[in-house]
């Protein structure tokens, strides 16, 4: 927590459309959080995931026809929340992952302050 | 070993042994074995418990369980009863019950248990018990013995009876089992037969006589008893021939006294009465006075010291056929001398010899010879053998043993008094044990006297363990001190012995000689002295007897006789010397014709010397048998006598004369004496020899009777068995009879003239209720069970008139019988009586019923069936229609009848096909079947018919009928032809059609079917349908059957099924249930269409619409995201609308591009020239180079968006602004140091001066933030004031 107020969250971005991905962070930093690593490629945010210097991150789940799973492991054995974006909702969900947090895109800020909010209580 | 009564009479008059046994209670011993606990408990029933007697109960119990006797006897008695333990003391008034698995005996009056010896089913664990009662308590014992199987007691009892106890044996009539109580009766050992609840009574009695109540009576009873007893062996010598005389008074008086109390006399007087009176009692007191207690191997360690001592040497010193004579006197029961004769046998065999073997076996009683001769023995007597013994002695016959013959040939049996009766002689072994304590001191010596004399030189003797040579030990050697075994010393001393005389023919006649000696005295002074002149002044002489042999010599004659050569002899002559012969013959002759005294004077030449000799022949004094004596006097010594004759001497001579006369008449007389006493003892010998003859012609004689009984017995056996077989033919006869007429089931009823049963058959009893005892009772006591008043009128009217009766009869159960009487005739045509038979003949009603019932059946049939029948006669003539054929054709039966078929419903039938085949029906009586017929009814279709006809052929030369029945099968044939169509229908489907039945098995298959399953109907018809069922896909069809079975039509559903190759086909498939006219479920059918290729399509679909919503929902995020960054900061309102409209659409044309290349990237050249087209404001405006570089669709639609921008802000701010400005864009493809890199650059030129903007807008953030982040390189922008430049360098996009 060495930037931002107390309650801001470091926070790691997987997405791989730029343009989301440049939205999300501006959105990320209107809540008042900071935004670590914006990573488009599963192997780059895989990387940065077992860095674990973050509290945060939002996972787009279908990295150009790449699931991103892998990541979301990573994050549960250390123990970091994450929360999926996917244009399935919940119903790109495979089993292990059937209760994780899911924001459905298109998403505005509010859906994605509360979902912060909920994965990080 | 109990050989001799415990305690022996005489020393139990003793005052210290006696006290004991006036303290101790009375002991009574009782055995059983199998029925013994009922028998046990009606003796107790009724035994007072206050008897003072103790009870010791011996009976077979299962060694492996606890003994449940003493509470189950606890009932029946007020006595206290115990199960025996060891070292328990005996009280009054108790029973005591044996333990299990254990012997009891009594010893000191305590009980002892001891862990039986011999293996169970060999115990005799009552025999024990009698044994040890018998030594301990002697005489005061009472043994009882109850129901049961074998012989366990009889053994015991023989010791019980010599020690003088009391037996009480169980009636066998009462006992659940006989065995025991019928072996001590055998044995003749039961003092009193009783049954069980009698026995108190008799014990009660018996306590309290004296002879137990004052157990050995006093002395002054014995002092006044004594006249008594002499009388009674009076009595019992002149019955019986049996002398007691020389028995011990003390025990013969317990024996009599045992007697009175046995049959319950008062006194001494009264028995002697009753002897006298009861001849039966004689008997019965010479066998309780004769005591006999034997056993095979008695004292096995003394008959081994026998065997080892004397027989086994005698044994070895014997040639083989040398003769081995032994004698066992007082032999009782022969186990004795069978004993001596197997210990014999086994010598010799071992000795590899055989002998001549005699064992005289006597005894005084004759019924103990008789046991021993047959050689019979319980198996309890032979127990105590080894085996091979029993082996080799005996054979088994039931229960019993018997001695087998050759040993039996060994013993010769013969009746002899020791005491009465003259010995054997020439014996070499003598066996008599435990005969002499009972005798009188005297007694016993002039036994051992006897049997000295038997015995041969160095012939050994065996006594019992208590019995010795008494004062004769100075003729006996002691072989054996401690098993009394002895050897016959010394010449025969004819002077000890007291030689009994024959008893000849008439035993009973001769009573026993006094006891005085016939030569006893020793030889006198006087009788030294005339043996001494006689040798001295004698001549020598010898007696001859009648024929001239010489049968004594005294003095020398050798100078007289001498032997010839050749055989020896004693004839006078032939000995005698040369010079003698003629007168000496001479000489004797005159003498023998009575001269008294013939002398003649001879010269013998003797050894060159003349010898003169007066030879003198006189007969001899008292004799009658032609003895003579001839005495030779050497002449000189005559001489001398005649020479010296002085007066004195004369005298002197003439006194010795005188002397020498006296002398030689007691010579005469000492000779005649010896001579009678040499006869006596041959006489004696050829006596003995010859009786020993007649015994042993007894013997075969009755061997003789004994073949000839058994040859009887045969013809017995053989008349039996004809028997038998007349018996078996009568069985035979009467089974054949008895099973006619039970299998005719004819109820037959013999009677005779009074109307009494006489026989009757099983068949009788639906009639009367006859039993087999009632044969011989009138027939009018029984209730008949049909009615029929006349019966006995009609059995009298037959007698009578010799008439067969028959009439009817109903019976009681609905039943019909023709009941028939005829008279009974005898084979010698007598009239015995009357035969009833009765005929059931309610079958015959019951086929008359059946025939009725057949009709009304069939004609129910007739009517009922819905085929139309119709009857014709032979010339077709309608007989008979049924209503079938009424409602078919329309015409009523009695308007049909008598019509022509042919004249029928206008005459339609009139064709020749159906006239064809009743013609030739009628002809041949050939049936027809499914002869069709079409016609049509007026006004209607076609009918077809199908015919059937047959001819009924009817007996008795009647007419024969027509039947015909008609088949309507026109809706049949409808139905036919829709079946075959539907079945074209199914056959031409591209569906599988297929049915099955109720269990699910495929009964129908179409070609469609095996074209989507590959199943051929072959492999399918027959299978359940479960065969297409695909496991791995998890779907199972739903039970189509069970819907149908709750009612259910159809059923819809799709599911992936198998098909024969293994694969999956996914098919449509819709059931139908099959159900009868009735609709009773009968199975289902399926049809079923293959969706496989619609399930690929719509999965694929699926897949698409997935793909779809994502770059849908992805492209709205993009537009979210366009549309917040669009609105981001101060924005005017128509400017953001404006401008997020060209943003929209610049994506839009993105889309364009990546659409055109089906979504799969582009390359820049394309993508910018697409982007700038709507920008282009006049050609030439911008200068675009580059290679070739491929973009993927993401990067693309940034890099779109990006230019886009940049062209819009090149138009309002820029170098688009103006006419005159131009956009430069470039890019490169190099390598920077191995690297491939990728420089895209956007320059602007021509256009106002530039300003730095204050806030970022849109198009430098997409370029900047997006670009650079998409494509993960770095973007400068630099304001130059001739243009704004953008530089990107980034990797080569993959």
């Amino acid at each position: 927590m060495s930037a931002g107020p107390p309650s801001s969250l470091r926070v790691l971005i997987v997405e791989d459309e730029a343009i989301i991905a440049v939205d999300l962070s501006d959105m990320i930093a209107d809540l008042g959080h900071v935004v670590v690593m914006v990573a488009n490629r599963l192997d780059i945010g895989l990387d940065f995931a077992r860095s674990g210097r973050f509290d945060l991150a939002i996972l787009d789940l279908n990295l150009r026809g790449i699931l991103s799973f892998p990541i979301a492991d990573v994050l549960r054995d250390q123990k970091i929340p994450f929360i999926f974006a996917s244009g399935y909702g919940e119903r790109g969900l495979i089993d292990g992952f059937r209760d994780a947090h899911v924001l459905t895109k298109p998403y505005n800020i509010d859906a994605l302050g509360k979902m912060v909010a909920s994965a990080t209580q | 070993m109990a050989r001799l009564p415990a305690p022996l009479p005489d020393s139990a008059k003793t005052p210290d042994t006696a006290a004991p046994n006036t303290q101790r209670c009375l002991i009574v011993g009782m055995g059983a074995s199998a029925g013994g606990i009922e028998a046990f408990s009606r003796f107790f029933d009724t035994m007072p418990p206050d008897s003072g007697a103790a009870f010791i109960v011996v009976l077979h119990l299962d060694p492996n369980r606890e003994s449940q006797m003493a509470q189950v006897l606890a009932v029946h008695t007020a006595m206290p009863v115990v199960q025996v333990v060891d070292q328990m003391p005996v009280r009054p008034n108790t029973v005591y019950v044996i333990a299990p698995d254990r012997d009891l005996t009594v010893r000191n009056g305590m009980l002892h248990l001891v862990k039986p010896a011999e293996k169970r089913g060999h115990r005799h664990p009552v025999d024990v018990l009698f044994r040890s009662l018998a030594a301990d308590q002697g005489e005061r014992v009472v043994a009882v013995v109850l129901s049961g199987t074998g012989s366990n007691g009889t053994d015991g009892l023989k010791e019980v009876r010599a020690a003088g106890g009391l037996i009480l044996v169980q009636d066998p009539a009462t006992a659940k089992f006989d065995g025991m109580p019928r072996s001590v009766i055998a044995a003749g050992l039961a003092d009193h037969i009783l049954p069980p609840e009698a026995m108190a009574e008799v014990l009660g009695r018996y306590f309290r006589d004296e002879y137990i109540a004052e157990p050995l009576g006093g002395e002054a009873a014995e002092a006044g008893a004594q006249p008594l007893i002499d009388q009674i062996l009076t009595v019992l010598r002149t019955r019986t021939g049996h002398n007691f005389a020389s028995y011990r008074r003390s025990t013969l008086q317990r024996r009599i006294q045992r007697r009175l109390s046995l049959r319950n006399m008062p006194s001494l007087d009264a028995y002697l009465t009753e002897l006298r009176n009861d001849p039966a009692e004689a008997p019965q007191l010479i066998k309780d006075l004769l005591i006999n207690v034997t056993s095979f191997f008695r004292d096995a360690d003394a008959w081994s010291a026998l065997c080892e001592q004397v027989i086994a040497p005698m044994v070895a010193s014997r040639e083989t056929g040398a003769t081995i004579r032994a004698w066992v006197p007082a032999c009782s029961t022969g186990e004795e001398a069978y004993t001596l004769a197997m210990l014999i046998a086994e010598q010799a065999s071992l000795a590899h010899k055989s002998f001549d073997v005699k064992i005289f076996a006597t005894d005084a009683r004759e019924d103990n010879l008789h046991f021993a001769r047959d050689g019979m023995y319980p198996v309890a007597a032979i127990t105590g053998l080894d085996a091979t013994r029993q082996r080799r002695f005996f054979e088994g016959h039931d229960a019993t043993y018997r001695v087998k013959k050759d040993l039996r040939a060994m013993v010769i049996f013969a009746p002899q008094n020791l005491l009465t009766d003259p010995p054997f002689s020439h014996i070499d072994l003598i066996t008599c044990r435990n005969m002499l304590i009972y005798l009188e001191s005297d007694a016993q010596q002039g036994i051992i006297a006897l049997f000295h004399f038997a015995l041969d030189h160095g012939g050994a003797l065996m006594l019992g363990n208590t019995e010795t040579v008494g004062r004769h030990s100075a003729v006996f050697e002691q072989v054996s001190k401690k098993w009394r075994i002895y050897r016959r010393l010394g010449p025969t001393r004819l002077d000890i012995v007291n030689f009994p005389v024959m008893r000849g023919a008439t035993p009973v006649a001769n009573p026993q000689k006094p006891s005085t000696a016939v030569v006893a005295a020793d030889m006198s002074a006087g009788d030294l002295a005339r043996r001494a002149l006689l040798d001295r002044f004698a001549p020598a002489a010898v007696m001859i007897d009648a024929q001239h042999r010489v049968v004594y010599f005294h003095g020398p004659t050798s100078a007289y006789l001498e032997q010839p050569t050749g055989e020896p002899s004693r004839d006078l002559f032939a000995m005698a010397r040369a010079g003698l012969g003629v007168k000496l013959r001479q000489a004797v002759r005159e003498a023998q014709q009575g001269l008294r005294e013939v002398s003649f004077e001879a010269t013998l030449l003797h050894q060159d010397t003349d010898r003169a000799v007066t030879v003198i022949a006189s007969q001899v004094a008292g004799q009658g048998n032609g003895h003579l004596l001839v005495s030779f006097i050497p002449a000189n010594s005559v001489t001398s006598r005649i020479a010296l004759d002085p007066p004195e001497t004369v005298l002197h001579e003439a006194m010795l004369r005188d002397e020498l006369a006296a002398v030689r008449s007691e010579l005469q007389y000492t000779i005649a004496s010896l001579e009678a006493t040499n006869e006596e003892l041959k006489a004696t010998n050829e006596e003995a020899t010859s009786m020993n003859e007649e015994l042993q012609s007894t013997n075969e004689e009755l061997e003789t009777s004994k073949e000839e009984m058994q040859s009887f017995n045969e013809e017995l056996h053989t008349v039996n068995s004809q028997l038998q077989s007349n018996i078996r033919e009568l069985e035979d006869s009467t089974n054949d009879l008895n099973n006619l007429l039970a299998g005719t089931e004819t109820a037959t009823l013999f009677v005779d003239t009074k109307l009494c049963i006489k026989w009757f058959t099983p068949g009788t009893k639906d009639l009367f209720d006859f039993m087999a005892s009632d044969i011989g009772r009138p027939l009018q006591h029984f209730a008949m069970k049909f009615d029929d008043g006349s019966l006995l009128t009609d059995v009298d009217k037959v007698l009578q008139k010799l008439v067969v009766l028959e009439t009817e009869v109903p019976s009681a159960n609905g039943r019909w019988y023709l009941r028939r009487m005829l008279p009974y005739r005898t084979l010698d045509n007598r009239i015995a009586g009357v035969v009833i038979t009765f005929f059931d003949v309610t079958d015959g009603k019951v086929a008359r019923d059946a025939a009725t019932e057949a009709r009304i059946f069939s004609q129910a049939i007739v009517e009922t069936i819905r085929q139309p029948l119709v009857v014709m006669d032979e010339a077709l003539k309608i007989v008979s229609i049924n209503p079938a054929f009424e409602k078919r054709f329309g015409v009523s039966e009695d308007r049909a009848i008598g019509l022509s078929v042919f004249n029928l419903a206008q005459g339609e039938w009139n064709s020749s096909d159906l006239r064809g085949l009743l013609e030739t029906l009628i002809l041949d009586g050939q049936p027809f079947s499914d002869a069709n017929l079409d016609h049509g009814l007026p006004g209607h279709a076609q009918r077809h018919l199908v015919m059937n006809g047959r001819k009924l052929t009817r007996e008795g030369g009647r007419q024969s009928l027509i039947l015909l029945a008609i088949e309507d099968v026109t809706d049949q044939r409808r139905s036919d032809v829709i079946a075959r169509q539907l079945a074209a229908i199914v056959n031409a489907s591209s569906d599988a059609v297929f049915s099955m039945d109720l269990n699910g098995v495929i009964t129908s298959w179409n070609p469609g079917a095996v074209e989507i399953f590959g199943y051929s109907p072959a492999d399918i018809i027959g299978q359940p349908i479960s065969v297409m069922n695909d496991p791995a896909s998890g779907q199972n069809p739903p039970d189509c059957l069970a819907q149908f079975a709750q009612g259910g039509e159809t059923l819809h559903y799709e599911l992936p099924r198998l098909r024969k190759d293994g694969s999956t086909v996914w098919v449509s498939e819709t059931d139908s249930s099959l159900r009868d006219g009735s609709g009773a479920l009968l199975g289902a059918s399926s049809i079923a269409r293959n969706i496989t290729d619609r399930r690929k399509a719509d999965e694929h679909r699926e897949i698409l619409v997935g793909e779809l919503n994502h770059r849908v929902k992805n492209t709205l995020a993009i537009v979210k995201a366009i549309a917040s960054q669009t609105l981001r900061g101060d924005i005017a309102l128509p400017e953001a609308r404006a401008a997020f409209g060209e943003r929209l659409m610049a994506m839009a044309r993105a889309h364009d591009l990546l659409i055109e290349a089906n979504w799969a990237g582009t390359d820049l050249g394309s993508l910018i020239n697409a982007t700038i087209e709507p920008h282009e404001a006049g050609k030439n405006r911008f200068h675009i180079s580059g290679p070739f570089v491929a973009l993927n669709p993401s990067v693309a639609m940034t890099f779109s968006l990006a230019i886009h921008e940049l062209c819009t802000n090149a138009a309002k701010y820029g170098a688009l602004s103006v006419a005159e400005g131009i956009v430069t864009i470039v890019w490169t493809l190099t390598e920077n140091s191995g690297v491939p890199h990728f420089q895209w650059r956007w320059l602007e030129s021509g256009g106002p001066p530039v300003t730095p903007p204050v806030v970022t807008g849109f198009g430098t953030s997409l370029i900047k933030r997006a670009l650079a982040m998409e494509l993960g390189g770095t973007v400068d922008v630099s304001y130059d004031i001739s243009g704004v430049a953008y530089v990107l360098d980034a990797p080569v996009p993959s």
